[in-house]
């Protein structure tokens, strides 16, 4: 198969959305949908893992791509939850559904990137699209919250520049297979992992999150946290195999942090939409500490995420609520359960705490309001996660058992005991401010004095 | 190992983070956002310049390192849209509240969401 090939699902979809700008007809939803899942269900089953460089430059100077096994789970957790926000139809403008079409390229072109400058180039373009999502409905509340989303965003990405920029001049090259076998400049590595950390929605750091994602539209917030927030993880992946060992510990540190500290600030809220978001930051650090043990744990997580998360925000029925959150919490037959075991094996005390805070505010979120209904949007992301069953082995008896003990205290736990909110240290100047420590921690982990 | 050029771009740099957390007013912040673009922008320049000479690489052949005219120009579109961009937000901000400060403004919108 051609390496062509892997290319082709952007042109399709940055043709349609250009086209969608001058056809103003419903029935272009039907073409885009038809030919960009078949496009890139092409690409997922046949293609075999390659890199390669566009132009047939050399990777010195040429933009280097990677397909492989992590860009597969990104890739498929991209199509499942942008089918499944399409598949709303909402009656939204017209501008929006070409945005849409460009969000799907760029951040499949971020998926197959292997090349640091490259993943800067669609991290922007993905956020700038992020921007105008989050601030559609020109509420002022949104606008805001895409301000807060855009300045925070726009300080982290010149970081993020400043690292390449360090690297280049201590290396010359930007392509991340060349960059393995080489000794790269760690304060540069700093400056990245603290720049995509912000992205990848970890608590305190991110703290353009939780507004961006409660207050944006339904679709909007499907599409922010089971897509837009893959975007920093996979860099960090992309990225992890070249950090020195410090930055690696720190790497798990924040995880934890991140893991526990967002699971409280989860339970004290009361609205569902703010539990889903600091559930995203919470789940998000989980998804850190997998990569400690290996990538593809963390792209597997990833997925799982994406697709619970989108499921849960839609917050259409009860159905939907309660397999989404069986799933969040980690209850055996479906996907959580399964993505937590390669967690279990080498931290089952770590994994049955998580599941154990998980479950604690996931119980809040079954609400008697919501009704007993199906929609058609839905069927892809509970087919993806209780497809999880096919795949993955079970993990032993005894840690089954010990999960669903977990998930069950959790339960009873979340409905009996309450705990006021936290509070929302989560402004604009609070923002820069937790970035700029975090670049200082991560600058003293890596310099010695 | 590093340039005291590029210590210059930082304290640039850092100048224009202080002016983002510290100002009020929006618009300010925005030329603090500039200001943080320019100076990584400037710090390219910096790593990138040959002494008196033309930037050229020799091997394999004769050519003009392509990489960091490539990163500069990108750099300065992408941080030219984000702030056009944010611009028509504050607008749309200050067309609603009358007022440009951050801290008015949140306050204001706080109160019309209860």
């Amino acid at each position: 198969m051609s390496n062509d090939l892997v290319l082709f699902p952007i042109l399709i979809a940055v043709t349609l959305g250009t086209l969608r700008l001058f056809i103003k007809k419903r029935w272009m939803n039907w073409i885009e949908l038809l030919s960009i899942i078949s496009f890139t269900l092409c690409v997922l089953v046949f293609q075999r893992s390659t890199t390669f460089v566009v132009g047939g430059w050399s990777s010195a100077i040429g933009v280097e791509l990677r397909y492989d096994s992590i860009s597969f789970w990104f890739i498929l957790s991209l199509l499942l939850v942008w089918t499944s926000v399409k598949m709303r139809f909402e009656r939204w403008n017209y501008s929006i559904e070409s945005m849409m079409d460009y969000l799907f390229a760029s951040m499949y072109a971020l998926f197959i990137s292997n090349d640091l400058f490259n993943i800067y180039v669609t991290i922007e373009l993905t956020s700038l699209i992020a921007f105008l999502l989050v601030g559609y409905g020109k509420k002022p509340s949104r606008v805001w919250a895409a301000l807060k989303y855009m300045f925070l965003s726009a300080v982290t990405l010149n970081i993020y520049l400043f690292g390449t920029l360090l690297i280049y001049y201590g290396t010359g090259v930007l392509a991340l297979g060349a960059l393995k076998s080489m000794n790269v400049p760690k304060l540069g590595l700093a400056f990245i992992l603290t720049a995509l950390l912000v992205k990848s929605g970890i608590l305190w750091m991110s703290a353009w999150l939780v507004d961006a994602y409660s207050k944006s539209e339904t679709a909007v917030s499907m599409i922010l946290s089971g897509v837009v927030t893959n975007a920093g993880m996979f860099g960090i992946i992309r990225i992890y195999g070249i950090l020195p060992y410090d930055l690696k510990t720190l790497v798990f540190v924040v995880g934890i942090i991140s893991t526990f500290a967002g699971a409280v600030y989860a339970f004290g809220e009361k609205k569902a939409k703010r539990i889903l978001a600091f559930s995203t930051t919470s789940q998000m650090g989980v998804s850190l500490v997998a990569l400690s043990i290996s990538p593809i744990a963390a792209a597997i997580y990833a997925f799982f995420h994406s697709s619970t998360k989108a499921l849960l925000f839609s917050r259409n029925g009860k159905i939907s609520t309660i397999i989404g959150g069986l799933s969040l919490a980690g209850l055996p037959p479906l996907a959580g359960y399964f993505a937590k075991i390669i967690i279990g094996k080498s931290f089952p005390i770590i994994s049955v705490l998580i599941t154990f805070v998980t479950s604690v505010y996931v119980v809040k979120l079954f609400t008697p309001d919501l009704k007993w209904k199906l929609s058609p949007f839905e069927i892809p992301l509970e087919f993806a996660i209780l497809f999880f069953v096919f795949i993955i082995p079970f993990g032993g008896i005894m840690y089954t058992l010990e999960i669903s003990v977990a998930v069950a205290i959790g339960m009873v736990v979340g409905r009996k005991v309450s705990f006021p909110s936290l509070g929302d240290p989560f402004g604009l100047e609070e923002g820069i401010a937790y970035q700029m420590v975090f670049l200082a921690i991560a600058t003293l982990a890596v310099v010695k004095w | 190992m590093m340039e005291p050029n590029l210590f210059l771009s930082m304290i640039v740099f850092g100048i224009g983070i202080v002016i983002m957390v510290l100002k009020r007013d929006l618009v300010i912040k925005l030329i603090g956002l500039g200001i943080v673009e320019t100076a990584v922008t400037l710090s390219f320049v910096v790593v990138s310049h040959n002494g008196p000479l033309p930037p050229i690489l020799t091997l394999p052949i004769d050519r003009v390192d392509p990489l960091p005219q490539a990163m500069i120009i990108t750099s300065i579109v992408v941080g030219f849209a984000v702030l056009a961009l944010s611009l028509v937000f504050v607008v749309y901000l200050s067309i609603v509240y009358h007022t440009t400060d951050s801290y008015k403004l949140q306050k204001r919108i706080k109160r019309d969401e209860q």
